[in-house]
């Protein structure tokens, strides 16, 4: 099997970099332009963001994640640190306008769309009350006590509906991953 | 697995869970490392990756494109001037009056 993104990037390809910015370098900044609170603190938390991919490359393992929830993971990491850090909500700007004016939608942006597709498939199997709570949480970046005012839900069904949420999406993507990962032949 | 070991892993499951959603307080976070340490090799990410699997089905429709001179800068490890942009995309007033 040919070598990954990562892998590529982590043995010191200089083109890796570049493939790594064109498949993920959208994704990263759609989702800093979410998280950060203006195009300054985007520009630089994407940055950051690919200054740790770089640096954690050779963490990257295909068989544990794919390399675009791997580069998310990071990612996420840096924007709930600046959003604590600022104390506040995420950016208010609908992201469906500026992708008028940078409209992405090009292939080196495919394997994204389809991950992100399987993602959607998988979360829409949760109760309705749990894809909730977590979208508010994780998605639009809300405290319990803001998910507690937009709900109406009291602040314990709230972190109920997170956690079982999360271990239920938990349980459907790993029987996903065992689905779909090749049977080792017995003989 | 004894049931002790189990109990223990849904415990660390759940704090895990409860971490990766809205952060851990001081003594949840005790408790996590505490267990964390009578499981050795338990994996420490596995609901951070969860957790990122939401927030992707989330930008399906929404992808956009990484600025050009963004890119190039990351590219060839510069950092680019701040607030050189005018462009539509730049920030509000509002924006700009944040703390």
């Amino acid at each position: 099997m040919p070598p990954t993104t990562l892998e590529r990037v982590a043995a010191g390809d200089s083109a890796a970099v570049e493939d790594c910015l064109r498949k993920y370098g959208g994704l990263v900044w759609s989702l800093a332009r979410k998280f950060c609170a203006n195009y300054a603190d985007a520009e630089d938390a994407v940055q950051e963001v690919f200054i740790e991919v770089w640096r954690h490359a050779g963490r990257f393992d295909p068989e544990v994640a794919s390399e675009a929830t791997y580069i998310t993971m990071i990612a996420r990491r840096r924007f709930i640190d600046g959003l604590r850090r600022r104390g506040r909500e995420p950016n208010a700007a609908p992201i469906q306008e500026e992708a008028l004016v940078s409209e992405a939608g090009h292939e080196a942006q495919t394997e994204v769309r389809e991950e992100a597709a399987r993602a959607r498939h998988h979360l829409r199997q949760l109760r309705p009350e749990q894809q909730q709570v977590l979208e508010l949480s994780i998605t639009q970046g809300l405290s319990q006590s803001q998910i507690v005012e937009a709900t109406n839900l009291p602040l314990g069904t709230v972190k109920t509906h997170a956690r079982r949420g999360l271990m239920r999406l938990r349980q459907l993507l790993e029987a996903d991953r065992d689905a779909s990962s090749p049977r080792e032949d017995p003989s | 697995m004894s049931p002790r070991k189990e109990s223990s892993q849904v415990r660390i499951l759940e704090l895990l869970a409860d971490e990766a959603v809205f952060g851990l307080g001081a003594s949840q976070e005790r408790e996590l490392q505490r267990l964390l340490r009578a499981v050795p090799g338990f994996d420490r990410d596995c609901m951070q990756r969860v957790a990122t699997t939401v927030l992707l089905a989330g930008v399906e429709d929404r992808l956009q494109s990484l600025p050009p001179a963004l890119a190039h800068s990351i590219a060839v490890g510069e950092r680019p001037p701040r607030n050189q942009h005018t462009s539509p995309l730049s920030p509000s007033s509002a924006e700009l009056s944040e703390p």
